[in-house]
């Protein structure tokens, strides 16, 4: 038989679960501008993909790609 | 200034329409004029649960479809003269009401009432935005299943986005016997989980559905609730009734017993 206590944790989990779910929009939206942005200085070979879970008090962010090497660039020389 | 509160869940079936109406009708007895606007279009119940069907002449859908001005729609309470209904329409789905219409229909007639109550359909979609959008504070109803606590957490974030005056949680269904018997969440355990203001809490009681849902007998503990939840919205309390109460110490524990063999 179920008890109240065993309950609540459950449902506690279920929903912090659900708001840790940032939604497939959200995440849609956030991996193309990081790959917007992470392809000016990587040659990128896969999509950006995104991973968000809960850690103690707050939120464990993960961003993972691959890429085939990074991008050189110009810098203002110092002096000019 | 007339304070226009949309009931709504998310989860359906877990007694936004009783509420509506029995809530309404405490206020009624306070002395205030309320309108209740079913928004529920095509599995609307409103004015079944409080016995009107055969009263209506109008709708909600002649209203939006400029058929009849809007007071000629609203359907006069048998019980109480100052509690009126603005029926829904059970064949139209509503598919082509905005928001912004619905919203005109409601602020048309809001002057002539203290308090609308909106009786929001079950779900997240067009129906539920459309009901919100009316509406300047919002009750959400839970039942203590944890599918309902769930959904309800999901209607509540939605609803911060919508800035409202306030949003507060009725837990309905609340069976005194099993909480204290720790088989079931207490009220205040549910209001914890979803972090938000309980000013109600209704227990499950056969006078309910032997009642037809509306207009409950005064010795129930539902009257009770009723009469205190109407109180707390009038006067920004959050008192709630307690349903354990009858079921703790010797009698209570015989009580539990004799609903445990029935």
């Amino acid at each position: 038989m179920k008890s109240g206590k065993s309950e609540i944790t459950r449902i506690k989990n279920l929903i912090e679960n659900d708001r840790v779910n940032a939604g497939y929009d959200f995440s849609r939206m956030v991996e193309s501008d990081l790959r917007r942005l992470l392809s000016d200085y990587f040659d990128l070979s896969s999509p950006v993909h995104l991973d968000v879970v809960r850690i103690n008090d707050g939120l464990g962010v993960t961003i993972t790609l691959t890429a085939n090497r990074i991008k050189s660039f110009m810098t203002v020389p110092h002096g000019d | 200034m007339t304070k226009k509160i949309v009931i709504t869940s998310g989860k359906g079936g877990v007694g936004k329409t009783t509420l509506t109406a029995n809530l309404g009708l405490a206020l009624a007895k306070m002395g205030f004029s309320v309108l209740l606007v079913d928004a529920d279009f095509g599995l609307n119940n409103l004015d079944v649960v409080m016995n009107l069907e055969s009263k209506i002449t109008y709708d909600l859908s002649d209203v939006l479809e400029g058929r009849c001005r809007t007071k000629q729609a609203l359907v006069q309470d048998r019980i109480r003269k100052n509690l009126y209904v603005l029926p829904s329409n059970s064949l139209n789905s509503g598919s082509g009401v905005s928001g912004q219409n619905l919203k005109l229909v409601v602020e048309n007639v809001s002057p002539l009432f203290d308090y609308v109550l909106l009786d929001c359909p079950a779900g997240i979609d067009l129906g539920f935005h459309r009901a919100v959008s009316c509406c300047d504070n919002a009750i959400v109803v839970t039942t203590p299943q944890m599918s309902c606590i769930r959904d309800a957490d999901k209607v509540i974030s939605i609803l911060k986005s919508y800035k409202l005056d306030s949003v507060s949680l009725v837990v309905n269904r609340a069976r005194g016997d099993l909480v204290v018997g720790d088989k079931m969440m207490s009220p205040l355990d549910v209001e914890a989980l979803l972090d938000t203001d309980l000013i109600g809490v209704l227990p499950e009681e056969d006078v309910i559905f032997l009642s037809g849902g509306y207009a409950l007998p005064m010795h129930s503990d539902s009257y009770k609730g009723y009469k205190i939840l109407a109180n707390n919205i009038v006067k920004g309390k959050k008192k709630i009734f307690d349903v354990t109460n009858k079921y703790l110490g010797f009698f209570g524990s015989i009580r539990r017993s004799i609903k445990r063999s029935i």
